[in-house]
Order: structure tokens, then sequence, then C-alpha cells
């Protein structure tokens, strides 16, 4: 494992996932993190970017007026991953979507992907910074 | 994301080759949807060349889950690659499925 640092800046599409997706490959090749770990950061990455994209906006704001940043970093035998947008203040980890109004396949897996990325992760911290949302996740490598 | 069929006595094996995720997650949907309306009532989902699973690809495997038993009908999940059944684990959908480690078993388990 090499001491490594990527950043990333999305639009407000999901169609970035695969941008995501071929970033963490490559980042992960040149960091010498393992498969496994790439594949279960996508899988984070996933649930946290697709909330901030379908939550994250305050109503009647432009949709592409949304930003978000990915920093990676691989250093210390340690993984960082910053996420930050300046939509709402909103945590990416907090479904945003009230639970009675969903079926129970929605509510099951809201909460499922949550319940996915704090198993998978070390340390989640969110903060509010001025206008953006700042979640950091860590785990060991 | 490639999606075959192969019918075996009166069991729909499902083969899906690719990544079931956000981008992919609804062509799937509604490609298992279509086939339980059309009458299928028990299906074995191949994930052997599914190298990733998002919570949103569990939720389409959920879906089809509930929607076959609603049907009285069956599911089962074969071949699943080490970093799927991981997910499946940490998502507790081992316990909602039957898992076989190949189609065989599994079309056999169903028919």
């Amino acid at each position: 494992m090499t001491a490594k640092k990527t950043s990333l800046a999305l639009k407000n599409d999901v169609t970035e996932l695969e941008r995501v997706a071929v970033g963490l490959e490559q980042f992960g090749s040149e960091a010498g993190l393992s498969d496994e770990i790439v594949g279960e950061l996508n899988l984070c990455l996933e649930e946290i970017l697709t909330n901030i994209m379908f939550y994250g906006l305050e109503e009647g704001r432009d949709p592409e007026s949304l930003a978000i940043e990915l920093d990676l970093e691989v250093a210390d035998a340690a993984l960082t991953v910053q996420v930050r947008d300046n939509g709402k203040p909103f945590n990416p980890l907090e479904s945003g979507e009230p639970d009675t109004d969903l079926p129970i396949e929605e509510r099951e897996i809201g909460g499922l992907g949550i319940h996915l990325v704090r198993e998978l992760m070390e340390e989640l911290v969110y903060a509010r910074d001025g206008d953006r949302n700042v979640l950091t996740m860590k785990k060991g490598v | 994301m490639d999606i075959s069929e192969e019918k075996t006595d009166g069991v729909m094996a499902v083969g899906l080759k690719g990544r079931l995720d956000a981008l992919s997650a609804k062509a799937v949907e509604e490609k298992l949807l279509r086939m339980i309306t059309a009458g299928e009532t028990r299906m074995v989902i191949d994930l052997g060349e599914v190298g990733y699973i998002s919570s949103i690809g569990l939720r389409v495997l959920l879906i089809a889950a509930k929607r076959l038993k609603a049907a009285k009908g069956q599911i089962a999940i074969c071949a699943m690659q080490p970093p799927i059944k991981k997910v499946f684990e940490i998502a507790g959908f081992t316990a909602l499925f039957k898992i076989f480690p190949t189609r065989e078993e599994a079309v056999k388990a169903l028919s």
C-alpha cells in the first residue's frame, strides 16, 4: 500500500456513478488496495451519493447547482474518504424520506443501504461546514 | 448488465452479468417482474457473473422475492462470488433466500 490521494468533482447526475466506479478502480490500483476494499468503498459511496442526489436539495432549487466533491486518501494503513456537497443541511447517512410514505421494500432498503455503510466503514462523521455538508469515512486497510 | 434466461423442468434460471447497481437495477427489476407476471413461479437468479451489488440491487431481488411469494412461487440465488456473498450476509439476506453454490443444484431444488 502506498500513500495516495485523489479528488473527484461530481455533477448531480446518477450516471456519474460510472465515473466514480472507474475512478475508484484506478485509485485502488495506484494505492495498492484490494479488490474487496475497492468494491466495498464503491458500495458505500453509491449509497451516500444517491442519497445526496435524491434527497439533498431544497425545494425549488436548480438541480444543476448541486455539486459534490469526493476526496480519497490512503495513508498510515487507513483509507479516508470525504464527501462534500453544497445541498441543504442533510446527513446522507439518514435517509431523506419519511418512513411512513414508503412501501415496505423502500423502507427496508433505505435502512439497509445505510446499515451496509455502517458495517463496512469504521468511522463515520457528519458535519455541516458553512454551506457544505461534509461526511468523513475511515477504514483501516 | 446482460440478462440471459434458461428454462429447465419448469424452473426459470435468469443469468445476470455485470454490475447490479443504481444504473442497471431498473432494467433487471422490469425483466424479473415481467417474467413473474407472465407466469413464472419458480426462479433461480444466477449471480455467478455479478461482481458488484449495491443496496439498490438488493432491493430488486427483494421485490422479486416478495412478488413470487405472493404468487406462491419460489426463488433461489446461486453461484454468488465471495464479495457478493459478504454483502448478502451483512444485509441479512441469507435468511431470506434459498442459496445454492451452482445453478444445477438450485434448479434441481426448485423443480
